[in-house]
């Protein structure tokens, strides 16, 4: 098997299995797939090291003993506990033995294949009919090589896309996998949720993309690129949006963190106009005490999220815009606890 | 009177010596004795092949293990099946122990397939038996049966039969009658598990080490004049598999420029089994996706399962390779 078929078969399998499109990642898992071949010095490596390759051939037949899985276990005892003292990222060292194992593991496919299981020495080959394997540099291998080669473009492009399992949330558009994904990457990224299904009230078709801005079992906080905000569900008759679809992606990076305090008697909009900052996407909950309750105007919402409403002088906040909240009660003196989201759009 | 120490080749292979004073007359209980004495010491020289061939054995003896247990097993009148594939080295172990029992002084026959009647003609020839009547007339088949039989009652020889799987059954089962009371060596490639082999303990020759391989090829190389490097010899021993024979068949392949990659050992297994596994693992694994209600993974493992064990179902299905060139 040529080198680059090597190469491509490990890459590929290094980045299925860590799910990962990380350029260097792959680069390291593609150069550790050619060292089972410094057996002969032929190859790259066995160049590289021809003290070692003359040693090796002069001792053993080309595909026994560095292509095995006694060989990976070595390699493993070697590596991982540097890795562990730390002067080995981790990722690293799991791409450097993936990838050595990929490498001997594609010779399987060869004629004559390789001894996996050494020091026995039968030769791991698949299939079983030496026909149907591959002869090194034959116009098979380079078709094969071509197809790898597609698979590892497409595989890189799922990982990039955050891995194969969003892919196949996405595929089913269930909301539990929109749900694992915004508790995975919600922290450190925008999660844009695509939603298919009926408005509530009117049974309007909705097809739209929202930012999550929280998820509640299976009920999701959304608010539309037009800034409304949206409670959709799958099961509460009380939500906005009825989901008959639901997928996700991750989008840009954002840091979020939530900063809860107790209010004093203080001027609402003063304290509150800290927080609005440009790239700074703010949302406030809470329980709050204002005075002049009497005048209270509030929006009234008939299709949309109700995130602020007053009973009597105390006003109840559930994820509402922070410019909303301000613009709204920011001119009175308020009491009682807040919790502000802050979806920091880095 | 003489003395001889010999190996009795029991079942786990445990060497049991047996002290014989003149076993042609008088044969007594064995005696254990510690199993360096046991073998007979075969150094690792040339050796002069006996039988047919004519030429002087120049060859390194890297089966003196079997050599040893064969003989020992042979003189202590068990009999023993040698088991082995094409081009393991049974021909030239046949001959190596002809020759070291007949140094010894013993009478010993070594045949090849040929007809029932042949054989037993073979045989007679070799023995010194008459096989005509008094009036000149050939014996029939039961007649030198029986002479044969009798003759081997009342004398000491050993029988070795090379390629014993060749022979046809009646001759089979003649050897099955007398090898109760003659020591005999029979040489087979897969055997069936019928008749005189499943009778006699068995001795399988294992594929001879990477070392043994890589000095054949050099011999062979050398005796080329092809020179082959290390490299060169690295990469035909892949298709080598520890048999001696395609050793230096690979070297004139090479020695002749034919492009040949795969080799016809036996020594190859296919992964398909674990592709299989594989597919099984994936299943497992989407019940517990079912459990712990993620559709996602439900759906992926479901998928490769099926993907997986598709294949290895198509994989199994694929023509078997043809046992012909």
């Amino acid at each position: 098997m040529i080198a680059l078929t090597h190469m491509v078969i490990s890459a590929t399998g290094v980045s299925l299995f860590l799910q990962t499109a990380d350029y260097r990642i792959l680069a390291v898992a593609s150069a550790a797939s050619l060292f089972p071949d410094i057996d002969t010095s032929k190859s790259i490596t066995g160049k590289l090291v021809p003290f070692a390759s003359r040693w090796f051939e002069r001792r053993f037949p080309h595909r026994s003993c560095t292509h095995s899985l006694v060989a990976s276990f070595v390699l493993a005892a070697i590596t991982y506990p540097i890795a562990i003292a730390g002067y080995l990222p981790l990722d690293i060292t799991h791409a450097i033995n993936l990838g050595y194992f990929f490498g001997y593991f594609g010779d399987a496919f060869t004629a004559n294949g390789c001894e996996m299981f050494w020091p026995s020495r039968v030769r791991a080959v698949w299939p079983g009919n030496r026909n149907f394997r591959l002869k090194t540099g034959s116009q098979i291998e380079y078709l094969v090589l071509a197809i790898l080669f597609v698979n590892l473009l497409f595989i890189g492009n799922v990982n990039a896309n955050g891995g194969m399992i969003t892919q196949f949330n996405k595929l089913i558009g269930s909301s539990v996998g929109v749900e694992q994904l915004y508790k995975q990457q919600g922290a450190t990224h925008l999660i844009i949720a695509h939603i298919s299904g009926v408005m509530s009230d009117d049974n309007a078709n909705v097809n739209e993309d929202y930012l999550i801005i929280k998820v509640q079992n299976k009920n999701f906080i959304v608010q539309s690129k037009q800034g409304e905000i949206y409670k959709a569900s799958t099961t509460d008759p009380n939500a906005q949006i009825l989901i008959t679809r639901i997928a996700a992606d991750v989008g840009q990076i954002a840091t979020t963190r939530i900063e809860k305090f107790k209010l004093e008697d203080v001027d609402l909009g003063k304290t509150l106009s800290s927080y609005d900052k440009p790239k700074m996407m703010v949302y406030v909950s809470g329980n709050l005490k204002v005075d002049d309750s009497d005048n209270l105007n509030l929006p009234q919402f008939k299709n949309e999220f109700a995130y602020i409403h007053a009973t009597g002088a105390n006003v109840i906040l559930e994820y509402a815009p922070l410019k909303n909240v301000i613009s709204q009660i920011g001119d009175r003196f308020a009491t009682g606890y807040l919790e502000i989201k802050i979806i920091n759009n880095v | 009177m003489f003395l001889i120490v010999v190996i009795l080749v029991s079942s786990n292979y445990s060497v049991v010596i047996d002290t014989i004073q003149h076993w042609k007359e008088d044969r007594q209980q064995p005696v254990e004795v510690p199993e360096e004495q046991s073998i007979p010491v075969i150094q690792n020289t040339a050796e002069t092949q006996s039988g047919t061939s004519p030429q002087p054995d120049t060859r390194k003896r890297y089966r003196k293990n079997e050599f040893n247990r064969i003989v020992a097993s042979l003189q202590a009148e068990a009999s023993i099946l040698v088991v082995g594939d094409i081009g393991s080295g049974k021909t030239l172990l046949a001959t190596d122990v002809t020759k070291a029992l007949q140094d010894e002084g013993f009478q010993v026959v070594l045949i090849e397939p040929k007809t029932h009647k042949q054989l037993l003609l073979d045989i007679t020839s070799q023995l010194g038996i008459e096989s005509t009547d008094v009036n000149g007339k050939g014996l029939s088949l039961k007649d030198l049966e029986t002479a044969i039989a009798f003759y081997l009652q009342n004398n000491i020889a050993f029988l070795i039969v090379d390629d014993a799987q060749r022979c046809d059954v009646r001759f089979r089962t003649w050897l099955k009658n007398i090898s109760r009371k003659t020591p005999m060596l029979l040489l087979a490639t897969s055997p069936p598990k019928t008749d005189v082999f499943i009778n006699l303990a068995r001795l399988e020759l294992r594929p001879l080490p990477e070392y043994a391989i890589r000095e054949i090829m050099e011999q062979a190389s050398l005796a080329r004049g092809s020179n082959l490097s290390a490299n060169d010899l690295a990469r035909l021993q892949e298709r080598v598999g520890g048999n001696p024979m395609l050793a230096e068949r690979a070297v004139d392949e090479e020695y002749i420029g034919v492009d040949i990659e795969a080799g016809d050992h036996k020594q190859y297994f296919d992964l398909t089994p674990i592709i299989l596994l594989v597919g099984v693992a994936f299943t497992i694994v989407r019940f517990i996706a079912l459990g712990s209600n993620n559709p996602a993974l439900y759906m992926l493992a479901g998928s490769s399962g099926a993907l997986f064990m598709g294949v290895s179902y198509a994989l199994r299905s694929l023509p078997r390779e043809s046992r012909r060139f």
